[in-house]
């Protein structure tokens, strides 16, 4: 019974070691010096850390705008997201009209459009915008969520009707309704799918880097591009330095919030 | 019943369609655009955009890629599904065996992290572990009298190293989903089969399983449909498709001709006869998986 039960905790051990070894390895590789990233022996714990990789990032008179380019983008993406996700679960829930089924058919449908199809058609609208190489570029396509209206739906098809009727009966207009009543009671899966969103828009790749050729305008897991030199060889040392600024911040999250993430992206798996 | 709510008018499309217009925009409209381009000889730019009708579909079914990237989109597939199901269904019945909540909870968050993680910044860690010089994964290999490989390079392991850097990040993901769904499971089941003496191997098979199967049903759905999307990065990052298209698959191709050939014909072809790929498997997935899902009552 015993060896039976030691087998299983090192099967579990041996799958968690594979899954954060990568990331052990990256923060280990940021901290070393340029000899010891290339020595024989695996130290996960840099034998002489240093932050010299870190510097050379920072120094980089392009990193700020990588930076900011991140946040801006990201901001614009969670406030719009959430902003339309909200609304539309509103209208969803508390209202009744003629195309309610179809439009919410609409809604969650787009989480099964591929994006190899949108890819093409939407770099067209983009340019023809003439929107290349700016932050709207890549908001604009993010800007309403399918899942995020399906998933605050689910929270607020629960709240009591009774709640609603008693401030209609008082004159409170629909939009102070949601305002005063229903959002204080969403706060919480509010707070989750911002999180969530957040670190998706933060992560973004792809469709940033059809749309942001300018190495000023770009994102910083983009960037990640340009340590890539095939002729010079790779700045390890710099790329994993890079490589851990740009996790430090969804790992924070997730440390601080780890249940309410978890909770989400059960919710996201589910849906489809 | 009359359900809940305001007397209607105008006002509910005032809140719902702040979602559905760009929603319509940016996600249905393509589905049309894509299809014209399709018929189109077009590149971008050119002012002339020559309709050719199906000759963009014909040429694809000529072209050497074309057909390695079909085959490598079902290779991409098959080789995640362990990653999609098995491995993350091993381990959450294990987890699940866990006294410890405390230690339980500890082990799915750490499963968790890759979720979290950039997958861009994951591929870069990815490459540097497996880079043939220096890289830990040919160290490891030396030490127990290996040769290194180049992975990346090679074109018999370009699509497996893609397939486990993929299958890292699933991982946890799917362990968290079944997880979930195993922990519903009603306990009662489980003491009564224990009392009448079934080993803990039945009691999964006739018990656990069979309730978690529209779970299952569902990963093997999303994985069909979406492993296509989901190694899109890593290849990109990773190999750029390459050695030989070795590791390339239908929607790198369709970016490949898209942005660096600027064939938009060609690339929506791809794109569409992807997508039909999919709506067909997702049915097949259907037709021959839904009869043995157990949905419960």
């Amino acid at each position: 019974m015993a060896t039976k039960r030691a087998v299983k905790h090192i099967i579990i051990l041996i799958a968690v070691v594979f899954t954060i070894f990568p990331v052990l390895w990256m923060f280990s590789t940021s901290l070393k010096g340029p000899t010891e990233v290339f020595t024989q022996d695996l130290n996960i714990l840099p034998k002489n850390p240093t932050v010299e990789n870190f510097r050379s990032v920072l120094q980089q008179s392009t990193f700020l705008s990588w930076l900011r380019n991140t946040v801006i983008i990201a901001v614009g993406i969670v406030a719009f997201r959430m902003l339309t996700s909200v609304l539309a679960a509103y209208g969803f829930t508390f209202f009744e009209f003629r195309a309610k089924n179809l439009l919410f058919m609409v809604a969650v449908g787009t989480m099964m459009i591929p994006f190899a199809i949108t890819m093409i058609p939407n770099y067209i609208t983009i340019s023809s915008l003439g929107l290349l190489n700016t932050h709207l570029a890549v908001i604009l396509p993010y800007m309403a969520s399918g899942f995020g209206v399906f998933f605050l739906r689910q929270y607020m098809k629960s709240l009591p009707l009774a709640l609603v009727e008693a401030a209609t009966i008082d004159g409170a207009n629909s939009l102070q309704i949601l305002r005063l009543v229903v959002f204080p009671l969403v706060k919480g899966p509010v707070a989750a799918l911002t999180v969530w969103h957040a670190i998706e828009a933060w992560n973004l790749f792809f469709w940033p880097m059809l749309v942001l050729t300018e190495q000023s305008m770009q994102t910083l897991p983009i960037a990640m591009l340009h340590f890539q030199d095939p002729e010079a060889g790779m700045l390890w040392g710099e790329l994993m330095a890079m490589a851990s600024l740009i996790s430090l911040p969804t790992l924070i999250v997730y440390m601080l919030a780890h249940k309410r993430i978890k909770e989400t992206s059960i919710t996201a798996g589910i849906k489809g | 019943m009359k359900r809940r709510g305001f007397k209607s008018g105008i006002t509910p499309y005032l809140y719902v369609l702040p979602a559905i217009v760009p929603m319509l925009v940016f996600l249905y409209w393509p589905l049309i655009v894509n299809f014209i381009l399709s018929v189109l000889d077009w590149n971008f730019i050119s002012p002339t955009r020559n309709f050719i009708g199906l000759k963009n579909y014909t040429s694809l079914f000529q072209r050497e890629a074309f057909s390695m990237a079909l085959i490598n989109t079902g290779k991409y597939i098959l080789g995640l599904l362990p990653w999609a199901i098995l491995i993350p269904l091993a381990i959450s019945v294990l987890i699940l065996t866990v006294k410890n909540k405390k230690l339980r909870d500890l082990y799915e968050t750490a499963l968790f992290i890759p979720t979290v993680l950039s997958f861009s910044v994951a591929c870069f860690v990815w490459i540097w572990m497996l880079t043939p010089i220096g890289g830990v994964i040919a160290t490891l290999l030396e030490s127990v009298g290996l040769r290194p490989i180049s992975w990346l390079a090679d074109h018999r392991f370009a699509l497996w190293a893609i397939v486990i850097v993929s299958g890292w990040r699933m991982l946890g993901y799917h362990e968290l989903l079944l997880g979930g769904s195993l922990k519903s499971v009603p306990t009662e089941y489980i003491e009564a089969a224990t009392i009448d003496g079934a080993s803990s191997w039945r009691i999964f098979w006739s018990i656990r399983f069979p309730l978690i199967t529209p779970t299952v049903f569902f990963l093997l759905v999303t994985t069909a449909i979406f492993v296509s999307d989901y190694v899109f990065m890593p290849i990109h990052i990773l190999t750029q498709g390459g050695p030989y298209n070795a590791s390339t698959n239908l929607i790198y191709l369709v970016y490949q001709f898209a942005f660096q050939f600027f064939n938009t014909g060609l690339a929506s072809a791809t794109a569409l006869i992807t997508f039909l790929l999919f709506v067909i498997i997702t049915a097949l997935v259907f037709y021959f998986g839904e009869r043995r899902v157990h949905y419960g009552d």
